[in-house]
């Protein structure tokens, strides 16, 4: 009876959390640098909400599980940034609870940020859209990206910027055109 | 939204892993008070976040129509669910699992003297002999005439020499940690991102490729650049500045003064030891102090009415500066078998010099001080040639007993090992140890050939 509740508990897990990981991955990404640190944090919040997903209230809906999950990877990145005191790029605490209270917000609609991403990649031009693939696909760092393509760092920093402010106002763009299709 | 473009370049930058420290602290002024900055922050790095996901072919299409058909749900569940598990498994597994042998993070170059090896599994290796890798640990020179050179293999060197202990790592990068003692480093060009770091008791050091070296005690950090760049941050307040070639820079844990590089100047031929502030290794005891603990004693001992202490005490303080006071030898350890302890003190020459001290042939040191018992005590400076590179440890013993005032030809002092003279060398570290306690410095001055 308990395996049978406990493979239960698995699948509604499992249901939740692949359907809010990327809500998740994004409220982590907001408040960390790097993408090591991102996927530090999102390994031990996934194995701290498997753990402590008997204390859940499965009988909410859904989005308790976003709010609930948002609470323990805010802890876990503030574990994170203990460990890594003395990195740069470390935000001040004050900083750091500003930017965690917005992402919370931010980070509901990440789905429909996902789908509108997919959309938009497919506007760009086909050197942008390899630009974007060397650096985001193999997580690449862009110093190291520059050097196999033959370019300087800044020259693709500036690349990398542009492609991304692109992608943003393509996004925002989709997004507020399909809710204002839903108003 | 408006928003200015400095702000727009700041969060790319942000987002590049491209920000120095002082746009990082702009960026973070700026997000404190705008609002807008905060969304853009969190918009870009959500959308970067889900790069990966929207690259791959398809994803977005599966997605969907994963959301209407219960069937692929389910499958995709129980996908997720091998996932997750074939996850856990690999993170306990990977732990346990891990190769027993550390990666090589550098080699043990040469060594001279007695020096001490402890591994990251805590195996304390005493006779550390010169070709040994080194994987992340300790190293320790524990005589004044010890030295042990690294080599890393992207061919970086760093010397460590006098009594100091080094523990080396790499976490995906560099990371040197100066517990105390002399460092003498030639970093080559490290990845952009991933400088070498060093910290000291009081300072941490960024460093892409430079040549520089390190003075290091309890209190404070000197910083003298050769060659490049090297970032310092004051670890008591967090402010931190540039030291470029040819400039030093003292780092103190009370950080009362400002964190400023000075440009190293000539060298120089005399030099005045300001002993409770130069000392790293050695009690100090201030002239005020030391008089009271004289006169209580002088009282003790019937030889002074405890009525005049007070007017004594002043008039005895009058014949003395206000930096005056002893500085007495501590025991260290010195991993001999016939010699396990000696009583030493120990001088940053060039604490507060801008400039190097140049050894010349008539040059004297003047010693001034106490021993409790008759004793022979060595005199040592640890030099260098005027490349940085270090020569070695230059020393001389003489017979001191109650109050002494000696000097020293510099010309006298020779190399511990091989003999040879100090003459034409920078010094940079005083040392004077005994086999037995007891003994004080009062005064260590060098003299020019003229004086």
């Amino acid at each position: 009876m308990e395996e049978e509740q406990s493979a239960t508990d698995h699948e509604v897990f499992l249901r939740l959390f692949t359907r809010f990981e990327g809500n998740l991955r994004a409220y982590v990404a907001s408040l960390l640098p790097t993408r090591d640190g991102v996927d530090d944090v999102m390994q031990e919040s996934s194995v701290v909400l498997w753990r402590k997903f008997s204390d859940f209230d499965q009988t909410g809906v859904d989005s308790d599980f976003l709010g609930w999950a948002f609470m323990i990877a805010r802890y876990e990145v503030l574990k994170y940034r203990r460990r890594r005191a003395t990195d740069r790029l470390q935000f001040s605490e004050d900083v750091f609870e500003l930017l965690a209270s917005e992402a919370e917000r931010t980070c509901t609609t990440q789905i429909e940020r996902q789908l509108a991403l997919h959309e938009c990649l497919k506007e760009l031009e086909s050197k942008q859209l390899a630009i974007v693939k060397a650096v985001y696909e193999d997580g690449s760092r862009i110093k190291d990206v520059a050097e196999q393509i033959g370019r300087s760092p800044t020259g693709l920093y500036k690349s990398v910027a542009r492609i991304r402010e692109r992608l943003a106002n393509c996004v925002r763009t989709r997004l507020n055109t399909s809710a204002e299709g839903l108003s | 939204m408006t928003i200015p473009h400095r702000d727009i370049d700041l969060i790319n930058g942000y987002c590049n892993g491209s920000l120095t420290d002082d746009d990082f602290s702009e960026l973070e002024s700026r997000l404190r008070e705008s609002h807008e900055l905060r969304q853009l922050l969190i918009e870009y790095r959500s959308i970067e976040s889900a790069m990966p996901s929207a690259l791959a072919s398809g994803t977005m299409e599966k997605a969907q129509a994963s959301a209407t058909k219960k069937s692929r749900v389910i499958r995709r569940l129980k996908i997720a669910l091998l996932a997750t598990a074939a996850g856990l498994l690999l993170m306990f597994g990977l732990y346990f699992l891990r190769p027993s042998s550390e990666p090589q993070l550098a080699t043990l170059d040469s060594l001279t003297g007695s020096v001490r090896w402890t591994g990251t599994g805590g195996q304390v290796v005493d006779d550390v002999q010169s070709g040994r890798a080194l994987t992340g640990g300790t190293i320790e020179c524990l005589s004044v005439d010890s030295s042990a050179n690294l080599e890393f293999p992207d061919g970086s060197t760093v010397t460590i020499s006098g009594m100091s202990a080094l523990t080396i790592s790499d976490d995906g990068r560099k990371e040197l940690h100066l517990r105390e003692g002399n460092l003498s480093a030639t970093v080559t060009s490290q990845p952009e991102g991933r400088p070498l770091r060093l910290l000291t008791p009081t300072a941490e050091l960024e460093v892409l490729g430079t040549q520089f070296d390190v003075i290091a005690a309890d209190t404070q950090t000197k910083i003298t650049v050769n060659e490049g760049v090297v970032r310092v941050k004051r670890l008591t307040d967090g402010k931190f500045t540039d030291v470029k070639s040819a400039h030093s820079l003292v780092a103190t844990i009370e950080a009362r003064e400002p964190l400023v590089a000075i440009a190293v100047q000539e060298p120089i031929r005399v030099w005045k030891a300001n002993l409770g502030q130069d000392k790293t290794a050695g009690d100090w005891l201030p002239i005020a102090h030391a008089l009271r603990i004289e006169i209580g004693r002088e009282i003790e001992a019937g030889e002074l009415d405890a009525d005049r202490a007070k007017e004594v005490y002043f008039k005895r303080l009058d014949k003395f500066e206000v930096d005056d006071g002893f500085l007495t030898a501590v025991p260290r350890r010195t991993g001999r078998e016939e010699q396990p302890v000696i009583y030493l003190i120990s001088l940053n020459i060039p604490q507060r010099q801008a400039g190097p001290i140049l050894l010349s042939e008539r040059s004297r040191l003047r010693v001034m001080g106490r021993s409790r018992i008759p004793q022979e005590a060595t005199f040592s400076l640890a030099a260098r040639n005027h490349d940085r590179t270090v020569a070695g440890r230059y020393g001389v013993k003489q017979r001191v007993e109650a109050t002494f005032d000696i000097e020293i030809e510099v010309s006298e002092l020779r190399e511990l090992g091989d003999g040879t003279s100090a003459v034409g060398l920078e010094a940079f570290v005083l040392d004077c140890f005994a086999n037995e306690p007891g003994l004080e410095l009062a005064h260590v001055e060098l003299l020019g050939p003229e004086e």
